[in-house]
Parts: structure tokens; C-alpha cells; sequence
């Protein structure tokens, strides 16, 4: 005799549902229906549910709010310009960069994402607020890469890779980092660096000369860095109009 | 060009998006407006990254740990901290060996780990908030967090572990001030 079978969880029974699991997985899901009434009238509950769901919000509104994926930019572009005009006057960080300031053979550029899941760059000094959430875009050789900031605060934290003790691997064809950072209430100008080096390196030391006031450096690595002000307020886009 | 898009929406709004709402809604307590305001981000989020950020993981999986980051952000902003998810186990072995972490038997002490896991997801990529709900609050064990997601028991494993790692530094913090 076998000891009982764990019943399969809601997300394995929702993969089945939605047919979207290997034959051996629905196989194993099978055999647990085959076996358990509560596990098929489980099943059940949510094919019933899926049904009354789909009557209820059928597909076609929200359909008809997809956008040719181009034209966003469009709508951002006077957003973009007038941000990057606000960013001039509040000069932070390297105002004729507009994208980041750059040690070697990196850059990095900042974007802040949307409610709708969309991106909207963030120039040098733009104004970001608590609960933003960012994500950057670096562009460096095949190698390893950290994002490292330091908050209003003097608060010292890697973004990425997230609480990370060393460099994470980075392909140069993906050059946006899949981590997207939800900002916290700490006010004031914030920094961040983005490290490139061609191996893995440890951050601890950067984190130290970070925690000391000074830009992270090392042997073989590149640095780029920006800058933004962080305000308190509500999460949002500062600019209304880049919202749909 | 526009048709063949919104063809390929309506298919997998049909498909998967009764389960990313009931993701949203399980995760919100029950709050259907919320649910559906969830459900509709990620799926316009979904169409505007597809092919781009994604990978090769299954659609599901992606909308899956999108919806539940995206639920788990909104619960975030009125979460307090309770202090029933002080210390996480963070031995990677340990993890992958207890098959599965006694998920809280109530619903209240339930709702309360899901605040305070949400406080210390926060800035947390998708598939390790995903995997750290799963795993520590909602009782899945290593290797059902790993087909739910399409991922390796190795790999949750490993995530998990880091993310107890820094989890239990950030819980010092709350503790620390008693406060979220």
C-alpha cells in the first residue's frame, strides 16, 4: 500500500485546465483524478468558475484597448522632452549626459514602469516617486554586471542581482535587466551605478566604498551611473500623460 | 497584422485569464474589483513585452507570476507587519529535504504571513516573489513550485534560499522597529 497522495495543488490543476502541461505532468494529474472525488470535484469548481468568468468578462473590451505596440513612444515623446527639460534645471547628476555618466565601456539608462506594464525613460534628475518601479537598460560587453544605488539615506542596496553578493552573468543581446526595482519611501536624490567587469567580482567592496561616500571602482571594471530625486507622494507617474 | 493580434489575445485571455483572476483574487482576499483590475494590467502588459522579455517560459507561468507580483504589490500598500514569517529557513539542502514548510492552518494567520511576505518581497523579481509565496505561505512543496512554474526543484530551491537569505535580514529590520 502506498501512502496517500498529495492532492495536486490549485496552480498544477489550473496548468491542466488551461491544457498547458507536459503529457507526463497531466499524466501524474490523472491519475490523482482517477483516484480522488475531491481532487475531480475541485477540478470541477474551476472549469465551472473558468465558464462564469468568461461570460462575465469576455475578452473583446479589453482587446479593443491593445494599441499598435510603436505608438506609445509617440504618445511619451513630449513626456520624454519635457522631462529631459525639467532634468536640465534640476542638474544632478551630469546634465549633458542625458543618459548616464560612463567610466569605461558601459551605459545604463533608467525606465520607469507604467500601471499598464508599459516603460517610460527616465532621464538624469527625473523626479521618481515611492512605489515607482524601475528597471535599466545597460548596454556593455558580454560579461558580468551589478546595479548598485545609494539612497537619499545613505542607504547602500544592489539592485541587481537583487541582495546579491556578487556580479550576475550578462548577455550583451539582453540588454534589459530582468528585475524590476519597486522603489521605497526614502526621499531625496538617490544614485545608481551600474558595474560591468569581463569576470565574476564580489561586491562587497564596492559596497563598502559606496557606504564610504565614494564611486564604486575596481580593477577591470566599467562604471555608468545616474541619478534621480526621489519625492513622497502616491505611486504614479509624476506626468499624468504618460498614463493611457 | 491587428487582427492576427487580437486574435492571438482573445485566444489566450480565453485560455488563462479565469486562472490569473483567481490567482488575483485569492492573493486579494476575495477583492474582485481589485482581481479583475489585476488581471486586465497583466494581460496588456503580457501583449506589450511578449517576445521580448519573456523567454521561452510558457505563457501560463509568465501570467501566473505576473499576477501574482502584481497582486502581491497592491497588498503591499496597506500591509502591516506581523512578525509570523520572522525567520525563514534559508539552508538550500534543508529547503529541498522538508518536502513542505507547514503552510499557517488559519485563514487569519494565513493573511497575516501573506502581509508579511509581502513586505519583504519587496523589490523581488517575479518568479522569486512567486516562488517564495508559493513555498512559505501558501504550503506548496520544492518540487510543486517547480512544475507549477516550469522550473527545476534546483532552481526553487536556490531561489528560495537566497531570498530567505536577505528576507531574514529585512524581518530583523521590521522587528527591530515594530513596525511595517
Amino acid at each position: 500500500m502506498s501512502a496517500p497522495r498529495r492532492p495536486p495543488p490549485d496552480a498544477l490543476l489550473e496548468r491542466y485546465l488551461a491544457n498547458d502541461l507536459s503529457p507526463e505532468a497531466r499524466a501524474t494529474i490523472d491519475a490523482a483524478l482517477a483516484e480522488s472525488p475531491e481532487v475531480r470535484a475541485r477540478l470541477e469548481a474551476l472549469r465551472a468558475d473558468s465558464a462564469a468568468f468568461l461570460i462575465k468578462h469576455p475578452p473583446g473590451p479589453l482587446a479593443a484597448r491593445l494599441a499598435p505596440p510603436r505608438r506609445r513612444w509617440l504618445l511619451w515623446l513630449p513626456v520624454a522632452l519635457a522631462s529631459a527639460a525639467a532634468a536640465l534645471v534640476v542638474v544632478l547628476l551630469q546634465p549633458a549626459e542625458d543618459e548616464s555618466t560612463t567610466k569605461g565601456s558601459i551605459t545604463v539608462m533608467a525606465f520607469r514602469q507604467t500601471a499598464d506594464g508599459g516603460v517610460q525613460p527616465l532621464p538624469a534628475g527625473a523626479r521618481v516617486r515611492a512605489g515607482d518601479k524601475v528597471r535599466f537598460r545597460v548596454t556593455a560587453p558580454d560579461g558580468y554586471v551589478a546595479v548598485l544605488s545609494r539612497d537619499g539615506a545613505g542607504t547602500v542596496s544592489t539592485y541587481f542581482p537583487y541582495g546579491g553578493a556578487t556580479a550576475a552573468a550578462f548577455d550583451s543581446k539582453q540588454p534589459l535587466l530582468p528585475v524590476a526595482i519597486a522603489l521605497d519611501a526614502v526621499e531625496g536624490r538617490e544614485l545608481v551605478w551600474a558595474v560591468h567587469g569581463p569576470t565574476a567580482f564580489s561586491l562587497a567592496p564596492l559596497v563598502k566604498q559606496l557606504e564610504a561616500g565614494k564611486d564604486p571602482t575596481g580593477p577591470g571594471l566599467s562604471v555608468g551611473a545616474l541619478g534621480w530625486e526621489k519625492t513622497s507622494g502616491e505611486t504614479g507617474p509624476d506626468d499624468a500623460s504618460a498614463a493611457e | 497584422m491587428a487582427d492576427e493580434r487580437t486574435q492571438r489575445f482573445n485566444e489566450l485571455y480565453r485560455r488563462f485569464a479565469p486562472a490569473v483572476f483567481r490567482r488575483a483574487a485569492a492573493l486579494l482576499g476575495g477583492d474582485e474589483a481589485a482581481a479583475q483590475d489585476v488581471t486586465q494590467e497583466v494581460f496588456l502588459a503580457y501583449f506589450k513585452t511578449e517576445g521580448r522579455l519573456r523567454g521561452e517560459a510558457s505563457p501560463f507561468t509568465v501570467l501566473y507570476q505576473m499576477a501574482t507580483y502584481q497582486a502581491v504589490d497592491r497588498l503591499r500598500h496597506r500591509a502591516r507587519w506581523h512578525g509570523t514569517l520572522k525567520t525563514l529557513p534559508d539552508d538550500e539542502a534543508a529547503l529541498d529535504e522538508v518536502s513542505q514548510l507547514p503552510a499557517p492552518e488559519s485563514s487569519t494567520s494565513r493573511v497575516d504571513a501573506m502581509h508579511d511576505l509581502a513586505l519583504l518581497t519587496k523589490g523581488e523579481d517575479e518568479q522569486t516573489l512567486t516562488c517564495a509565496v508559493l513555498y512559505f505561505v501558501e504550503g506548496y512543496t520544492t518540487e510543486e513550485v517547480a512544475q507549477s512554474l516550469d522550473l527545476s526543484r534546483k532552481t526553487v530551491g536556490r531561489a528560495l534560499a537566497a531570498f530567505a537569505e536577505r528576507a531574514n535580514k529585512r524581518a530583523e529590520r521590521f522587528t527591530v522597529k515594530g513596525t511595517a
